[in-house]
């Protein structure tokens, strides 16, 4: 009885991408801060960074078929995948909400954000990041997700939405000539993220279109098969624009507001959209291994 | 303590689809289907295979392995499914949060999301009865006597009987979690 999933579905994705999205938005800020301190790109990354998760917690909660009870969720911290991530999230919630907040009293003056705070919410973001693939990557029922290649590619994503995220934020909010040569080193590092991202997608499909399991009817399915048109416009809207886009960015070497404004926007749009996108498909595509009475 | 496990002796089938019936009307499950998937405890499974003209129809029905090693039950964030003393994987309904992470953990597809209540549910061997000594609803309705059930640790129980007499063994033994229900006389 081999069969598609269909317990999980969009909620999910959404969960798992604004997770992601949130914690690589608040590892940018960390970045931009820890390089050139209280500046309105690092400041944005905060602003971003528990909104999205606390939506993204909503979009969990609301999928639950019995959410009024979801405190249980948190009485066992380490009995399962969900309860750890309950925990991870709720924690990263809080510290980002409290810099959030800081962030926001400050207005105009200067903000003061303690290191033992950035260290402590680093850790609760990469954390976030790679359990948002450890969710999937331990249902051993269904192969084609039971592998560490998916924390790994999903942590990747992440870092890689969380910056298209913060550079959409700042140009659409009004970027300033000042802010142009930091969103160049972000999109430089994206530039890396992005390569990286189709490498390890890359693998990740030749390992499992080689298995004996249902995981390579998952990679069918997906490249060729039902899910195939989609997969392909994420390749390519997702992956290789974004990744032209920046490309070009750093080979003229133009500082100049205007093309960080068009293309900046634009790669960071694409990146946002594959990002779901990557969650959408590989949750659409996980088969059952299934059993059988005929072996 | 005993260590409950089941058996279906195939060639006593005679597919009349009554423990899949008296299954659902007993426990009062609803009728609705779910993405295609019938609202059910019991699943009859009815695989064909090899090419015409030599080809053969299985039949079995199939519910909850109570695996020994669940993944269902570690999966579990709030201990809704946990295993009995008595090897049991039971479902506490008024735990369960309806997150379904079960559902994706278990491979045999044994169980279902009712989106009525919101919560998942599951074969449970009809606990209630089996601690009062009865059998459970499949076992006592069963018009070929084909399921047995009991202790898989008394080798004269009537389960552990079947099992040798029949030469059943495990469903997809690969997939590592070390069910508790046993198919003979399979081909
Ligand atoms: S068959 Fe599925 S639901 Fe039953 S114990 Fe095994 S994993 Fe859990
Ligand atoms: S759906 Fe219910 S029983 Fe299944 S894992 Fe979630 S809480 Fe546990």
């Amino acid at each position: 009885m081999s069969g598609v999933q269909t317990v999980w579905g969009w909620p999910i994705a959404i969960y798992l991408f604004l997770a992601g999205v949130a914690a690589g938005a608040y590892l940018s800020a960390a970045y931009v801060w820890y390089k050139r301190g209280d500046n309105p790109v690092s400041r944005m990354g905060i602003f971003l960074a528990a909104p999205c998760l606390g939506v993204s917690i909503l979009f969990l909660f609301f999928d639950l078929g019995a959410p009024l009870r979801f405190m249980l969720a948190f009485l066992k911290p380490f009995s399962s995948m969900i309860s750890v991530g309950t925990w991870v999230l709720t924690i990263f919630f809080i510290i980002a909400a409290l810099q959030w907040l800081k962030c926001y009293k400050a207005k105009e003056a200067s903000l003061e954000l303690s290191n033992a705070a950035w260290i402590a919410g680093i850790i609760f973001a990469v954390a976030t990041a790679v359990y948002t693939g450890v969710l999937l990557g331990v249902v051993k029922a269904i192969p084609f997700w039971n592998t560490p290649l998916l924390p790994v590619l999903f942590f990747i994503s992440s870092v890689s939405t969380g910056i298209g995220a913060l550079l959409v934020g700042v140009l659409i909010k009004g970027a300033k000539d000042s802010d142009v040569g930091i969103l160049h080193s972000l999109s430089r590092i994206d530039l890396v993220f992005v390569g990286l991202e189709v490498l390890v997608l890359l693998f990740y499909l030749l390992v499992m279109g080689q298995s004996r399991l249902a995981a390579a009817s998952s990679v069918k399915m997906l490249v060729a098969g039902s899910c195939a048109p989609f997969f392909w416009i994420f390749v390519v809207v997702g992956l290789l624009v974004p990744f032209c886009l920046e490309w070009g960015l750093n080979r003229k070497q133009d500082n100049q507001l205007s093309s960080m404004v068009v293309s900046g926007t634009a790669a960071g749009i694409c990146l946002l959209f594959g990002g779901l996108a990557l969650r959408y498909l590989i949750l659409a595509v996980g088969i059952f291994e299934g059993f059988s009475p005929i072996l | 303590m005993p260590r409950y496990g089941m058996a279906v002796d195939l060639k006593k089938c005679v597919r009349c689809r009554t423990c899949y019936i008296t299954c659902k009307v007993l426990h009062n499950i609803p009728s609705q289907f779910d993405n295609g998937r019938k609202y059910t405890r019991v699943k009859l499974i009815e695989p064909e295979a090899g090419k015409y003209p030599a080809v053969r129809r299985f039949f079995y029905p199939s519910h909850c392995m109570h695996c020994d090693d669940a993944p269902c039950v570690t999966v579990c964030p709030t201990g809704a499914s946990f295993k009995d003393k008595d090897g049991i994987i039971s479902f506490d309904p008024k735990k369960c949060i309806g997150c379904r992470y079960c559902i994706l953990a278990c491979p045999y597809d044994a169980r279902y999301f009712n989106h009525e209540t919101g919560i998942v549910d599951k074969c449970d061997f009809c606990e209630d009865k089996v601690r009062q000594g009865k059998e459970p609803y499949c076992v006592e309705k069963c018009i070929g006597h084909a399921i047995t059930f009991g202790d898989l640790d008394d080798p004269n129980s009537e389960v552990s009987r079947m099992i040798t007499e029949a030469g059943a063994v495990a469903l997809s033994p690969q997939l590592g979690t070390k069910p508790k229900v046993f198919y003979g006389n399979m081909r």
